[in-house]
C-alpha cells in the first residue's frame, strides 16, 4: 500500500465515521419515530410547521436587512470618498469576529425591556419601548451578518472591469444608469453568494431566538425543545431543516450556473470626492455608523467593569470596577471553563488542521478517484446547522456503538471537541484547497528534479508555501471553537461545561450581568486579536 | 537503473506518448551526447515540452526507452535521474532565499553544511549573482531569477541540465546577453543539456543539435548548419529558415524558374527588380524599413488556379531598389544555386 493510499483511506474512515455517520444514525433515528421521518409536520404550535415557516421568514428577512446595510454600505464606501471613509472600511467588517453568544448577549444587555437603549429612549421621550422579541433577533442577524454582503460586495467591486463602466458612458449612458446597466451585472454572484452564506446562517441560528424569541417557532429552537424528551421528534425536526437548506442551496447553486459575468480586464473605478453638503451629510451619517457598529462592544466592555449593587434607574452604571474581572479570572474554578474551551478547541483545530489539509491534499493536488465525494463530506458540516449538527452526534455517540468498543460518548467531555472539529472542518479545507490550488505547478518537479523524494518535496517546498493560509484557518477555527454556544449547550458534560455556556449560565442562573460581560469581552478580544492576525 | 546501453550522453530511443486521443510523441527518437547542448525547437503544440518532461521524468512514456549515459532510466522516478530542470517560470521555491534555493539539491542529496556552502558561493559566483544569497526570490528581476534557478539546478551537480523555454521571461533587450551567457556557461560546466524553445534564431544561435520537431515527430536532427544547409522537408525550411516555398508552378510564374520540384528560398537570397509593366506577376504588398535589411512582401496571383502566393525579400536597405511601395508592380529572382529543392 503507498503512502497517499494509507492518507486516503484514513481520511475516508475519518470523513465516514465523523460526517455520514452521524447524519446517517440521524436520518436511520427520524425514519424510526412516531409518525417517520416528517413527524415534525404533524406537529403542533412552535414545535410543529409554524417553526418551519418562522425560519424561512425569519432567513428571508435577515438576508434583505443583511443585503441592504451590507450591500449598500460597500457601494457608498467605493463610489464615494467622504470623512470616515477609511475608519468604516476598516471597523465594518467587524462583526463577523463576534462569537455569536457575545454578539446577542451583547444585544440583549442593549436592547431588552431594562436595557441601555430602552432606559435612553424613556430617559429622552418619556416612552417605554420593546426593542426585544423579533426585533432583537433581526438586529442581531442584520448586525452580524450584514459583513457577508459587504465583503463578497466589495471584492467584486475591487475586481470590477471599469471600462464596461465607461464604455457605456461613452455610448451616452449617464452615471447612475451605467452604473446600473454595466457595473451592477458584474456584482450578482458576489450578492448570490453572500445571500446564501447569509440565509444558511441565519437558517441555523440559535443564540438570537434562545435570547430574544425563547417561545417563538423556530427551527432551531424546536430542535432543542424536542431532543431531550422526544429523540424521534428532535431528529424529524433536524431531517426536515436539513432538507430545506439543502433545498435553498440547490435553488442558488442552479441560479449562480445560469449567470455569467464574462471574463475581461478593466480597472475598477475610483471613488469620486463628496463636496459640500453632500460631504457634511456623508461624513455625520459614517460617525453614527462607526457608533453603532462599535456600540454591542462598548457596551459589553462598560457593563463588565460596572457595579451591580450601584445601577437602579441610570441609563449607564454610575460605578465602575475590576471585581467582575477578579471573580471571572481569579480562582481556579472560575477559570475552568476557560480551559475546557481552550484544551476542547485546540484539540478539535489541529484535528480539522490535519484532516482539512489530507482531503485537501487528495482532492486538489493527488486528484484521486472519489475526490467529489472527499470534498463534499469536507464541506457537508457547513451546511448543517450547529442545533443539527448537536442532535447528529448524539444520535451517533451518544449510545454504545462497536466502532466505539461498546462506550458512549455522551456525559463525556469528548462531544465538544469532536463538534468543534466537524463545525471547522470547511473552514480548513477550504483554506487549504485554495493555498493549494494557488501553489505554482512547477515548484514540486523541480524539487524533484534536484532529488528529493515525493515526501521531502512536500515537506520542504509545499508545506512552508501552505504555512500562512494553514495558520490563518487554525486561527479561524480555534477562534470560532472557543466561542461556539449552540452545539456546545446540547453536548457538554456537567461540570465540563465550555466558556459560552457558562456566560450563559451565568446570566441565566444569577441575572447578573458583570462577570458574563468580562468573560465575553475576553473573549471578543481573542477574536478580534485573531481575525486582525488572520487579515495579516 | 538497468538495462545498460553502450551509448552515453542521452538517447530517446522510439518514445511515443499519448494524451487521450492526441499522439504528443509518436516514435520520437534522438541522441545526445555527453557534453553537447542540444535544442529541441518547434512551433507550439508539437511535443517539444513533452519530450523534455519525459526525459525528466514528470511523463511516464507509452512506448520506448529513455537512456542516460548508457542506463535505462525510463521508469526511474525524477529525484533519482540526476536530470536537473531549469523551468520556464524558474519555480524558485519562495519559502527559501537565493542561498536556500541553491542549497536545495546538495541539502537533499545530504551534502554536508560545509562543502554545500562552497559549492552555493561557487554557484552564485558562476552566475554573477555572488552576494545576492540573502535575497527572496520576489526581491529579484526576472534576469536575476533565472540565474538563480540555473544554479540551483547546477549545484545538484546533474548528469543532464534540462531547460525548459529558458528565455521566454527575459526582457527582449537582454535575451541576446543571456544565451550568450548560458553558451558560455555550459562550455564551462561542460553538462550535457537539452534545451527547449519555439525560437528558431535562439536553437541555431546556442545548439551544438538541433532536434526539429513537429505534430510530435522528430522532423530532422543534426548540427545548426547541417539542418540549415540541407532542411529534410519544405516545413524545416520554411519553420527554421523562414524560407518562401513555391511549388512548380509558382516558381516558373514568380521566380522565371522552369523546375519540376518543389524549390524553397531564403528571403535574403530573394531579389527584386522594380519594372514598369503592369502586368508583372508580382506587386509589392508591404515594406518593412529595417536599418540593415528591408523586408518587402509581394503578392501575385497563379493565373491557372487563382491561387494566391506571397514572397518574402529581405534586401540590404542601402540597396533598396527605388519606387519599392505598396502596389509597385516587381520582378523577383533567386540564384540557383541559392535554391532548395524537395521531391513533390
Amino acid at each position: 500500500m503507498t503512502a497517499w493510499r494509507v492518507l486516503g483511506v484514513a481520511t475516508a474512515a475519518v470523513l465516514l465515521l465523523t460526517v455520514a455517520e452521524p447524519l446517517r444514525a440521524l436520518v436511520a433515528e427520524a425514519m424510526a419515530a412516531d409518525g417517520g421521518a416528517f413527524a415534525f409536520l404533524t406537529e403542533t404550535g412552535p414545535r410543529g410547521p409554524q417553526a418551519l415557516v418562522g425560519t424561512l421568514v425569519l432567513s428571508v428577512v435577515s438576508v434583505l436587512l443583511a443585503l441592504a446595510i451590507g450591500g449598500g454600505l460597500a457601494l457608498v464606501l467605493h463610489l464615494a470618498d467622504f470623512p470616515g471613509r477609511r475608519a468604516l472600511e476598516v471597523l465594518a467588517p467587524l462583526p463577523i469576529a463576534l462569537p455569536p453568544l457575545v454578539g446577542s448577549f451583547a444585544f440583549l444587555i442593549l436592547l431588552e425591556k431594562d436595557g441601555i437603549l430602552p432606559r435612553a429612549i424613556r430617559a429622552a421621550t418619556g416612552a417605554d419601548v420593546d426593542l426585544g422579541g423579533w426585533t432583537g433577533v433581526l438586529v442581531v442577524h442584520a448586525f452580524t451578518m450584514a459583513p457577508f454582503p459587504y465583503l463578497f460586495v466589495r471584492a467584486a467591486l475591487g475586481s470590477m472591469d471599469g471600462s464596461r463602466v465607461e464604455a457605456a458612458r461613452s455610448l451616452g449612458s449617464g452615471p447612475v444608469r451605467s452604473f446600473v446597466d454595466a457595473a451592477l451585472p458584474q456584482l450578482g454572484p458576489a450578492i448570490l453568494a453572500s445571500s446564501l452564506l447569509v440565509f444558511l446562517t441565519a437558517a441555523g441560528s440559535f443564540t438570537a431566538p434562545w435570547y430574544f424569541t425563547p417561545g417563538q417557532p423556530v427551527m432551531t429552537l424546536a430542535i432543542f425543545r424536542a431532543h431531550g424528551r422526544d429523540p424521534g421528534l428532535a431528529a424529524s425536526t433536524t431531517v426536515v431543516l436539513a432538507l430545506a437548506t439543502l433545498a435553498v442551496l440547490a435553488i442558488f447553486l442552479r441560479v449562480q450556473r445560469a449567470q455569467t459575468t464574462g471574463a475581461s480586464k478593466g480597472v475598477p473605478p475610483v471613488p469620486r470626492r463628496l463636496r459640500g453638503g453632500a460631504r457634511v451629510a456623508a461624513g455625520a451619517a459614517a460617525a453614527v455608523a462607526i457608533a453603532v457598529l462599535l456600540l454591542p462592544h462598548a457596551a459589553l466592555v462598560l457593563l463588565s467593569f460596572h457595579d451591580p449593587r450601584a445601577w437602579r434607574t441610570e441609563i449607564l452604571p454610575p460605578s465602575y470596577s475590576f471585581a467582575a474581572y477578579a471573580e471571572a479570572f481569579g480562582s481556579s474554578e472560575s477559570l475552568r471553563p476557560v480551559w475546557t474551551s481552550v484544551w476542547t478547541s485546540l484539540v478539535a483545530t489541529g484535528a480539522a488542521v490535519a484532516v482539512g489539509l489530507a482531503v485537501a491534499a487528495l482532492v486538489v493536488w493527488r486528484r484521486v478517484r472519489g475526490r467529489i465525494a472527499f470534498a463534499v463530506l469536507a464541506m457537508a458540516p457547513f451546511a448543517v446547522p450547529g442545533t443539527a449538527l448537536a442532535v447528529n452526534l448524539l444520535f451517533a455517540f451518544g449510545r454504545g456503538r462497536w466502532f466505539l468498543a461498546g462506550a458512549a460518548l455522551s456525559g463525556t467531555v469528548l462531544l465538544l471537541p469532536l463538534a468543534y472539529f466537524i463545525r471547522t472542518l470547511p473552514v480548513t479545507y477550504q483554506g487549504a484547497a485554495a493555498a493549494l490550488q494557488r501553489l505554482p505547478g512547477d515548484l514540486v518537479p523541480a524539487a524533484r528534479s534536484l532529488g528529493a523524494t515525493p515526501a521531502i518535496a512536500f515537506r520542504t517546498v509545499v508545506l512552508p508555501a501552505l504555512w500562512p493560509t494553514l495558520a490563518a484557518a487554525a486561527l479561524l477555527s480555534f477562534v470560532t471553537s472557543v466561542g461556539e454556544f449552540v452545539a456546545s449547550i446540547l453536548l457538554y458534560a456537567p461540570g465540563g461545561e465550555p466558556i459560552s455556556v457558562h456566560i450563559d449560565q451565568l446570566y441565566r442562573n444569577t441575572n447578573t450581568i458583570a462577570v458574563p460581560a468580562a468573560y465575553a469581552s475576553v473573549l471578543t478580544l481573542v477574536a478580534a486579536a485573531a481575525s486582525s492576525a488572520v487579515r495579516r | 537503473m538497468t538495462g545498460a546501453d553502450p551509448i552515453e550522453g542521452l538517447r530517446l530511443d522510439r518514445v511515443s506518448r499519448r494524451f487521450g486521443t492526441t499522439a504528443a510523441l509518436r516514435d520520437v527518437s534522438f541522441h545526445v551526447p555527453p557534453c553537447a547542448l542540444a535544442v529541441i525547437v518547434g512551433p507550439s503544440g508539437c511535443g517539444k515540452s513533452t519530450a523534455l518532461r519525459t526525459v525528466a521524468g514528470f511523463e511516464s512514456p507509452d512506448a520506448g526507452r529513455v537512456l542516460l549515459d548508457g542506463l535505462d532510466v525510463t521508469r526511474v522516478p525524477p529525484e533519482r535521474r540526476s536530470a536537473a530542470m531549469v523551468f520556464q517560470h524558474y519555480a524558485l521555491f519562495p519559502n527559501l532565499d537565493v542561498a536556500g534555493n541553491v542549497a536545495y539539491g546538495p541539502r537533499v542529496q545530504g551534502v554536508e553544511a560545509a562543502p554545500r556552502a562552497t559549492l552555493v558561493r561557487e554557484m552564485l559566483e558562476l552566475v554573477g549573482l555572488a552576494g545576492l544569497d540573502l535575497r527572496r526570490p520576489h526581491e529579484l528581476s526576472g534576469g536575476q531569477q533565472q540565474r538563480v534557478a540555473l544554479a540551483r539546478a547546477l549545484a545538484a551537480r546533474p548528469k543532464l541540465l534540462l531547460l525548459d523555454e529558458p528565455l521566454s521571461n527575459v526582457d527582449p533587450s537582454l535575451r541576446r546577453d543571456t544565451r550568450t551567457r548560458l553558451r558560455t556557461l555550459h562550455e564551462a560546466r561542460g553538462v550535457t543539456t537539452l534545451w527547449v524553445t519555439h525560437d528558431r534564431e535562439e536553437a541555431l544561435a546556442v545548439a551544438d543539435i538541433v532536434i526539429v520537431m513537429r505534430a510530435g515527430e522528430v522532423v530532422q536532427s543534426g548540427s545548426p548548419r547541417e539542418v540549415c544547409e540541407s532542411p529534410a522537408t519544405t516545413f524545416v525550411a520554411e519553420f527554421l529558415l523562414d524560407a518562401n516555398v513555391l511549388p512548380p508552378s509558382a516558381a516558373k510564374a514568380f521566380l522565371s524558374l522552369a523546375t519540376d520540384e518543389v524549390v524553397a528560398a531564403r528571403p535574403d537570397h530573394v531579389g527584386l527588380e522594380r519594372i514598369a509593366d503592369d502586368s508583372a506577376p508580382l506587386r509589392v504588398v508591404t515594406v518593412a524599413y529595417g536599418p540593415v535589411r528591408t523586408e518587402v512582401v509581394c503578392e501575385g496571383v497563379l493565373a491557372a488556379s487563382g491561387e494566391t502566393f506571397r514572397v518574402r525579400s529581405h534586401v540590404d536597405t542601402d540597396a533598396l531598389p527605388p519606387g519599392l511601395r505598396a502596389g509597385a508592380p516587381v520582378r523577383a529572382f533567386v540564384r540557383p544555386a541559392d535554391l532548395l529543392r524537395f521531391r513533390r
